[in-house]
């Protein structure tokens, strides 16, 4: 007996044993629908970053065209005018104004 | 109502026709099954590895072409029997049972009974690289030509009678510590039988 005979001898064997039952649908089905759902979140991840990178990159891109102080106060002003206190009280009773 | 056939279960499979699949998971279970416990010894790990080739099957379905579906079933079965094999090769080396080869060593080959035979079969395979064990797999324990066996493992032809011959060299080698002269033992016929496959 060679070695050859003896991987024929074990295929043999296996292909002869009986075979143990085995189903598998469900599980087969679950995995599926589990990997689908795997297939989405990363996409969403990917959606996620790509957002942080684009916010990045429009804040980079704002700071090297070298903002004057004006403008930024301006903007800082423009922000209390429309969202702080005054403009709520505006808001709420225009009669006071 | 018509019965549903393969063809119309597999066509609905690829709608997401889940029950559908579910008859194919069905009618072709125990045919994989049988060739996953080739890769895998323990049924709970040939379990696993069927229910992962019937996942993979059914993300692969829309590149399946009607025609033999057992066939293309099994080249999947292959390549992910294979790749368990590169997973567990690791914990494998380190499962050896020395004793049980010093004692194997001392035993007649031709003495052995067929359990004893599996068990040393599978722990010369798995000393083997995993693309020597599917080689010897697929050429020599089931019997595939070296076109078929190029086929479903996913390689080139040459690669196969490369693969083939290494494989052989080493499983020899081993045979050879056992106390096998297997080229003395195979006479010219395992010779034979390989360049008539080649």
């Amino acid at each position: 007996m060679n070695e050859f005979d003896l991987l024929r001898q074990f295929g043999a064997q296996v292909d002869s044993e009986s075979d143990f039952p085995i189903t598998v649908s469900a599980r087969v089905l679950q995995r599926i629908r589990q990997r689908q759902v795997s297939v989405i979140d990363p996409r969403l991840s990917l959606a996620s970053v790509g957002a942080c990178v684009l916010s990045a990159v429009v804040i980079v891109i704002t700071w090297s065209a070298d903002p004057t102080k004006d403008s930024l106060a301006s903007l800082a002003d423009a922000a209390v005018m429309t969202t702080g206190p005054d403009a709520l009280r505006s808001v709420i009773d225009p009669c006071d104004q | 109502m018509s019965e549903p056939t393969e063809q119309n279960d597999l066509a609905r499979s690829l709608e997401g026709d889940g029950e559908a699949y579910a008859r194919i998971v069905a009618k072709f279970q125990t045919q994989v099954a049988r060739r996953m416990r080739l890769f895998a010894n323990d049924p709970a790990a040939v379990e696993e590895l069927v229910q992962e080739v019937f996942v993979e099957a059914y993300f692969s379905l829309s590149r399946y072409r009607e025609g033999n579906f057992p066939g293309w079933l099994t080249q999947i079965a292959t390549r992910v029997g294979y790749r368990y094999w590169k997973k567990t090769r690791r914990r494998a080396e380190s499962g050896r049972d020395d004793q049980w080869w010093r004692q194997l060593a001392q035993s007649k080959v031709e003495a052995l009974d067929s359990a004893t035979v599996a068990r040393l079969v599978r722990a010369l395979l798995d000393r083997l690289p995993p693309r020597d064990r599917l080689v010897l797999l697929l050429v020599y324990i089931e019997g595939h030509s070296m076109d078929e066996a190029a086929r479903l493992a996913g390689w080139s032809k040459t690669m196969v009678k490369v693969q083939a011959f290494r494989a052989r060299r080493k499983l020899r080698a081993f045979f050879a510590e056992l106390g096998i002269d297997s080229a003395q033992a195979a006479g010219e016929s395992s010779e034979d039988i390989l360049h008539e496959r080649i």
